[in-house]
């Protein structure tokens, strides 16, 4: 079966426009592939080339070296674009559309007849949970509920793969266990997804296999619970356990040749959970 | 919406225009050529003002807010963008100036009835008197009555004055064309306008200088000739398209246009 | 990118290439449709009036409304009396649409009549000695023959022209054949009989050297009153056609049986008209030689005859005061 995504040797250098030809090469052979189905995080901080390899992906901008296909399209051709739908870094849309007939306007450009438009959008705005905004102009949208709507506008052609550039950037705690849920429901769809982020912990949960990214270059790549996993350290936790059951524990651990305890106490929630935890009960958008 | 003000403003132009001429001409065929002048400057600036700067931005704008990567990632050709973009804006100017066409044809129709009438009434009163007068049977209201009569019907709404109307848009068009172009690869909207702005300029005083060059005595050499040359490659020809004037003075119009 | 580049200059260098013959083509085609008349440079006295936003106006296609917003300028210095300034924005209105026969026609007339009247009249007695204001009236008569003659250049046909140099010749210069040739045309322009016909007749019988010409359009008139299935009645004849028409009878030895047949008695006429005309009171070139030319008719005695001398005639009648 073809490859979702398939980048071979990608390198792409920016002249600048200065007088003494200045050049940022901003990703350097750079190869990855993403099969049907998979979902596919690019890690890496910010200026690392993210956003650059999926407008390349995208035939946004045309690669230096190197070549890039979407289901063994040439990405240059205009056709492999039917088959992808694209969520840029921090979105905008025409402010004056409101959310309905921005589906429809994108629907129209991705070639769907208006009564598919009609059905499809009243699904997609289930889906990404904006049926109460849907005559809202986007001028009053938050930033959540834009990129909930660029995901929708994304996925408005039924397409097999789906490429997000930093989908949760800027997007509240809330916000962004919306779109990580959304992410979720396309997995069981069988939708390939590529998503960038420079954040570990919000690649982690939805991702299969992780590709790190730095300077242009990929650094290293492979599976969630490999690149997560500390080979040589165990970790336990307990529940009511009183204090000599912790020093047994430990005196256990003493005695063993070779084995150490590097830390015990209590576990700390992560400032997330608790955010979450405190504003839970479904929060409502708010213009940001 | 600003284009429909602008709308407003226009048709308001042309019935100020119509009460301000009638305190300083008596002559009906002359206050319908002010209705004209008026009506037809106010379009000529419109279409030319609006093609520059309202195309200037369309794209810079869509890649500024990144909308242009969310329309071409669907399967849409460059191509169809652009023109989809041009003809966006074109369909506003076209739209404009089908209203003002209106506009200026009812006021211009409206006018002309008003004052044939008038003349018809004074030209039976003096037929009337020229009857009963002795050893007159023309007189001069009369000889007046019957030129000016006929110059008024030749004023009216009429195929010629739609003709200035195709020209006007059809320069908007190039001049919008122009600035499309000039707009996907300037650095900022401020010089995408005034490339436009110098284009339209030269093309449009560039054959006039030309044309009093090569009428003067001393003709032009070799070397400007070239340059002319050079000159008429680049920049189109605005004065094709300027048709007003003559149109306004009841000329027709040359088969080839 | 950079071979992008060089195929965008050449496109645009074979598009303009295939684009100028066309522009070339039609730009000939409105030169010769008189479109272009009133689009040139302006030189460096009219870009003085105009200023920089109005020349670059000019040539951008505004020529007509700025023509138009000239002579509304021109309109406010005539009513303050500025005649000088009405003749200078008219110049400008003329040069930029000069197409427009209307602004020829207007400028004409104010320079001609209106500035004349004002001259010649008691708003500037006092003001100025006669002489000079004599003298500015002939020159504005000047300025006005220079309007209307050089109109004529560019809509020779044009009524409203025509008819104001006609007027012009005869009443302002004494010119009885100018004004006969200009009637005639304004006459031509019109389909039909017209008043301008009969003034080109009646100024060529003034015409020296044109007399059968004069009496040979006179006959032709007196076919249009006479013939026809409504001939008019002898008490509408127009007596200066009647007069006319007798002189060159009389000049030609016209046999009775083939003159113009008419009641009308222009003896009754004369006396009435004699009533009125003062000796010391300043007439018209045109009126003098209407009342000479009936005594010469009737038969006046000499001694009789109004004692018309050069001081009888208004100024600007030809002659030389
Ligand atoms: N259009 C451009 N012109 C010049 N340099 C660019 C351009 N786009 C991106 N870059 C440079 O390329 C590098 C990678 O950028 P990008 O792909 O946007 O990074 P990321 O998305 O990972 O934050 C950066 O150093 C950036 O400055
Ligand atoms: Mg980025």
């Amino acid at each position: 079966m073809e490859p979702a995504v398939d980048i071979q040797d990608l390198t792409k250098v920016f002249k600048l426009p200065s007088l003494n030809r200045e050049q940022v090469v901003a990703v350097k052979n750079l190869s990855l592939q993403v099969a049907p189905g998979e979902i596919y995080g690019l890690i890496g901080p910010n200026g690392s080339g993210k956003s650059t390899t999926m407008k390349v992906l995208l035939g946004l901008i045309s690669a230096t070296e190197g070549s890039t296909a979407i289901f063994g399209q040439d990405s240059r051709k205009v056709s492999s674009r039917a088959e992808v739908g694209f969520l840029p870094e921090n979105p905008y849309f025409y402010k004056f559309l409101s959310g309905q007939e921005t589906l429809h306007f994108y629907g129209r450009l991705g070639g769907l007849s208006k009564k598919e438009i009609s059905e499809r959008s009243k699904e997609l705005l289930a889906l990404v949970d904006l049926e109460h905004a849907r005559d809202r102009r986007l001028s009053g949208y938050s930033k959540g509920m834009l990129q909930r709507i660029g995901l929708a506008q994304a996925l408005i052609q039924r397409p097999r793969l789906v490429v997000l550039d930093e989908p949760t950037a800027g997007v509240d705690p809330a916000g962004s266990r919306k779109i990580r849920d959304l992410i979720l429901k396309l997995r069981e769809e069988e939708i390939s997804v590529i998503l960038s982020s420079h954040l570990l912990e919000q690649v982690q949960e939805v991702c299969d296999r992780v590709g790190i990214i730095f300077n242009g270059k990929l650094c290293r790549e492979g599976p969630m619970e490999e690149l997560m996993a500390i080979e040589d350290q165990t970790e336990i936790l307990l529940d009511k356990a009183p204090a000599e059951l912790v020093e047994k524990v430990t005196a256990l651990v003493a005695e063993h040749e070779g084995a150490s305890l590097i830390r015990s106490g209590h576990p700390r929630t992560t400032l997330e959970r608790l955010f979450l935890e405190e504003t839970s009960g479904d929060s409502p958008d708010t213009r940001s | 919406m600003r284009v429909f003000y602008f709308l407003l403003i226009f048709s308001a132009l042309i019935l100020a225009a119509t009460l301000m001429i009638q305190n300083f001409t008596q002559d009906p065929t002359r206050q319908l050529k002010v209705m004209k002048d008026m009506s037809f400057f106010a379009m000529s600036i419109f279409c030319t003002i609006f093609a520059i700067v309202a195309t200037a931005n369309l794209i810079p704008k869509d890649i500024e807010d990144r909308t242009l990567y969310t329309i071409l990632a669907k399967p849409v050709p460059r191509f169809e963008y652009l023109f989809g973009k041009y003809l966006g804006g074109m369909l506003v100017i076209f739209v404009s100036v089908t209203v003002m066409t209106i506009l200026l044809s009812a006021f211009l129709y409206l006018r002309q009835e008003a004052l044939l009438s008038d003349l018809q009434e004074y030209m039976q009163v003096a037929e009337q008197e020229a009857e009963q007068a002795p050893g007159a049977i023309e007189n001069e209201g009369l000889d007046l009555a019957r030129v000016e009569a006929s110059s008024l019907r030749a004023q009216g709404p009429s195929w010629s004055l739609l003709a200035a109307v195709v020209a006007i848009s059809l320069q908007a068009m190039v001049l919008g064309a122009i600035t499309l172009c000039v707009s996907t690869f300037a650095s900022s909207g401020l010089f995408t306008v005034v490339v436009a702005f110098v284009v339209f300029f030269v093309g449009y005083i560039e054959p006039v200088v030309v044309d009093s060059w090569r009428s003067s005595p001393e003709g032009i050499s070799g070397f400007s000739n070239l340059l002319i040359s050079a000159v008429g490659v680049v920049f189109p020809n605005f004065q094709s398209f300027n048709l007003v004037d003559g149109i306004v003075a009841g000329e027709t119009l040359p088969s080839g246009w | 990118m950079t071979s992008k580049r060089w195929l965008a200059v050449l496109l645009l260098i074979v598009f303009g290439a295939v684009r100028m013959p066309f522009e070339q083509r039609i730009e000939a085609g409105l030169k010769a449709a008189h479109f272009r008349e009133g689009v040139t440079v302006p030189d460096d006295s009219m870009r003085e009036q105009l200023g920089q936003l109005g020349a670059a106006a000019a040539l951008g296609g505004f020529r007509s409304f700025l023509a138009t917003m000239f002579e509304l300028q021109a309109t406010t210095a005539y009513a303050n009396k500025d005649y000088e300034k009405v003749s200078k924005h008219y110049l400008l209105a003329t040069q930029l649409h000069p197409r427009e026969a209307g602004y020829w026609e207007m400028a004409g007339w104010m320079m001609g009549f209106n500035a004349v009247a004002y001259y010649l009249g008691e708003e500037t007695e006092g003001k100025y000695s006669t002489a000079m204001r004599v003298n500015l009236a002939r020159k504005s008569v000047d300025e006005a023959l220079r309007f209307l003659e050089n109109g004529l250049r560019y809509v020779p046909n044009d009524y409203g022209i025509n008819r104001n140099l006609g007027n012009l010749l005869v009443r302002k210069k004494g010119d009885f054949c100018g004004a006969a040739e200009a009637f005639g045309r304004a006459a031509d322009s019109m389909d039909g009989p017209s008043l301008a016909q009969r003034h080109h007749v009646y100024n060529l019988a003034y015409c020296p050297g044109q007399e059968e010409e004069a009496y040979s359009k006179l006959k032709a008139l007196g076919k249009f009153f006479k013939g026809g299935p409504n001939p008019l009645p002898d008490e509408r004849i127009p007596p200066a056609f009647l007069f006319h028409i007798r002189y060159f009878e009389k000049l030609f030895d016209i046999p009775a049986e083939d003159r113009f047949k008419s009641l009308l008695d222009l003896g009754a006429l004369y006396e009435k008209l004699r009533r009125n005309f003062e000796v010391g009171q300043q007439y018209e070139k045109r009126h003098v030689l209407n009342m000479q030319r009936l005594e010469d008719v009737l038969d006046i005695p000499k001694s009789n005859r109004i004692p018309f001398g050069k001081k009888s005639l208004r100024p600007l009648q030809g002659g030389a005061n």
